[in-house]
């Protein structure tokens, strides 16, 4: 890295799983799951039975479910900027990560029109920041996509501090679209399983406080990132995961490191036969030999989409904080690639350093990051 | 090549635009093809949103029908930009960076109303409701593997989220992550789905293809004079009709 540095300086997260960023984190390293029979959603036309929803009682308080982005973004942006120590607004920067943001209007009464920089806009004013803030919308790579922006930013000089925030909802809008694709698992996702059938979806708001100066406490930094395109299909991956492995070995050499010093991989992981695939033909590639210590979580949060890329970089940061690798929850026989090293049960990693998180989405995007401690 | 962390400033290499008059780009047979096909009368929004492929491009591009509006809107200026005359080397990296005031709302709204009961579901359309996915199409017809980025910041009609957009691009080239990128502004929403719920229709969409200032010769668009417009969509619309008539 040739500018700044980018430390993480505060973690937020609103997840089925447990109360902010605490809740998720145990609960992902307990093996727990929030996929659960649908609920709020039931009812809905679609080819799953499951997904990973906020609670009922949680959105007690809410007018219309179209709120929830909203409404769950905040709550994690606050408690990431509680745990900064409460950083100056007037000069924040903030970096929206959403696939479809508030798709009121689109479903129901409202004038969101699922439009990612008009929810920036209202985020960015409700928690009073004067800085620069975009909405970035990359698909499932959107959180990925979103720090590294973010991440640029600080290194180039131009902002001391960045909130990065990613959220999506599910909606009968999404759960139906993924539904028509033939893309979802009827019961909970198994990615990487020989039998995986598809993905479970999830919401969630996750966000990172990125920093140039050193944060107490978190004690990891974003050393690279990298993004690329397959350049092959609209909605399936490059079968040999050229695309996904050019990210990962850009993300590597800005961070000037080998795929040898990765000590941990969190995977993109959603369960689709061609997904899974891919990305364990991608990590092949990349490491010549056995992977890192590699899992995915989305058996766990579901796919949060817009929210992914964020929640998962809280679990890739946790994992290197507690040298630990969650498992892969419901993996029972290994399907895809053998040079993948899955974890079955969590394992030490000892005095790990880097962390490589891998991302990939609709529209070919790839995107991957490097953490450090 | 330059290598992430070094620093080159940027020209315009190539540039198209359309709108509801029709499309103009500087690696067009004609600047004014469109025009000329079609007369000089305005095509007007659905006109322009329906055109066929081979309407203005002679090789063909099978994906082109199956596209969602805005997708055709964005591949259009993007063939006519001239992004065929990068090698290989420069595809593997070339950035696209897409940068839209509403996105995909036209086809978030096709696809809403083939939720409703009694009409029938469009799973063809779901993957275009990501503002990004028409990138996606682009980045397959021309093999570019560099990084793809959707930005928006609001509703304004090409102003902030333009220039955002036209700012990381140039970063993307400067700090060598990328060594061409295409940045594409704008929007396309219909009136029918723009009176539905309440907004102005918008149909603008323009190109530059930007490259690292040493490796060319001048642009033939000038970077800061782009840079500091309002609406750098109308403004490439206009400098290129410009040219075309010899103003």
């Amino acid at each position: 890295m040739s500018g700044a540095a980018v430390h993480v300086a505060g973690r937020g997260a609103v997840t089925p799983l447990g109360d902010g960023t605490r809740g998720l984190l145990d609960a992902i390293f307990a093996g727990a799951s929030a996929l659960r029979p649908l609920e709020r959603l039931a009812g809905t036309d679609c080819l799953t039975r499951v997904a990973a929803e906020h609670r009922k009682g949680e959105l007690a308080s809410l007018a219309s479910p179209n709120e929830l982005p909203r409404v769950t973004a905040l709550r994690a942006a606050r408690e990431a900027l509680a745990e900064g120590g409460e950083p100056e607004r007037r000069s924040l920067g903030f970096v929206l990560s959403t696939t479809k943001g508030d798709l009121s209007g689109v479903q129901g009464e409202g004038q969101g029109l699922g439009n990612p920089g008009d929810l920036a806009e209202r985020l960015a004013a409700e928690l009073e920041i004067g800085g620069r803030r975009i909405a970035v919308s990359c698909a499932c790579a959107s959180g990925l996509s979103a720090t590294a922006l973010a991440a640029r930013w600080i290194e180039c000089g131009e902002l001391e501090r960045v909130l990065v925030v990613g959220v999506d909802a599910l909606s009968p809008f999404v759960l139906r679209g993924f539904s028509s694709l033939l893309a979802l698992d009827s019961g909970p996702c198994r990615p990487f399983d020989a039998r995986r059938k598809g993905l479970s979806l999830g919401e969630a708001a996750g966000a990172l406080l990125l920093s140039a100066e050193p944060a107490e406490g978190i004690g990891v930094r974003v050393v690279g990132w990298g993004e690329s395109n397959d350049a092959n299909h609209i909605t399936g991956p490059s079968r040999d995961g050229e695309g996904l492995f050019l990210a990962a070995q850009r993300a590597l050499a800005r961070a000037e490191l080998a795929a040898a010093g990765v000590d941990y991989l969190h995977l993109h992981g959603t369960g689709t036969d061609y997904n899974d695939a891919m990305e364990a033909q991608a990590v092949a590639r990349l490491f010549d030999g056995p992977s890192a210590p590699a899992s995915g979580t989305k058996a766990q949060t579901g796919h949060t989409l817009g929210a992914a890329g964020i929640v998962e970089s809280l679990i890739a940061i946790e994992a290197l904080r507690r040298g630990l690798a969650p498992a892969n929850v419901g993996l029972e026989e290994v399907g895809v690639h053998s040079a993948l090293d899955l974890v079955r049960e969590p394992r030490p990693l000892g005095s790990a350093r880097h962390a490589l998180k891998l991302a990939a989405g609709f529209g070919g995007i790839n995107a991957a990051l490097v953490f450090e401690r | 090549m330059r290598m992430p962390g070094t620093r080159a400033d940027v020209v315009v290499v190539g540039a198209a635009a359309l709108d509801g008059r029709g499309l103009v780009g500087t690696a067009l047979a004609s600047p004014s093809q469109l025009e000329a096909r079609f007369g000089r009368h305005e095509l007007g929004a659905e006109g322009l949103a329906n055109l066929k492929w081979r309407d203005v491009f002679a090789l063909p591009n099978p994906a082109y029908r199956h596209l969602d509006r805005f997708g055709r809107c964005v591949s259009l200026v993007s063939e006519a930009c001239g992004l065929g005359s990068l090698d290989e080397d420069r595809r593997r990296a070339t950035a696209l960076v897409l940068a839209t005031g509403y996105g995909c709302l036209q086809s978030d709204l096709d696809f809403a109303h083939s939720l409703l009961p009694g009409e029938r579901i469009q799973p063809g359309l779901f993957p275009y409701t990501l503002p990004s996915t028409c990138l996606g199409e682009v980045a397959i017809r021309h093999r570019l593997q560099g990084p793809l980025s959707c930005l928006m910041a609001g509703r304004d009609a090409g102003g902030r989220s333009a220039a955002t957009g036209l700012v990381e691009a140039r970063r993307l080239v400067e700090l060598g992550e990328a060594q061409a990128a295409l940045v594409v502004l704008g929007d396309c929403l219909l009136p029918e789905r723009a009176e539905e719920v309440g907004v102005e229709p918008r149909l603008a969409v323009a190109a530059v293809l930007l490259e690292p200032a040493g490796d060319v010769e001048p642009g033939i668009l000038d970077w800061r004079e782009l840079r500091a417009q309002a609406r750098p969509v109308e403004w490439v619309l206009a400098r290129l009709r410009g040219e075309a008539r010899g103003d």
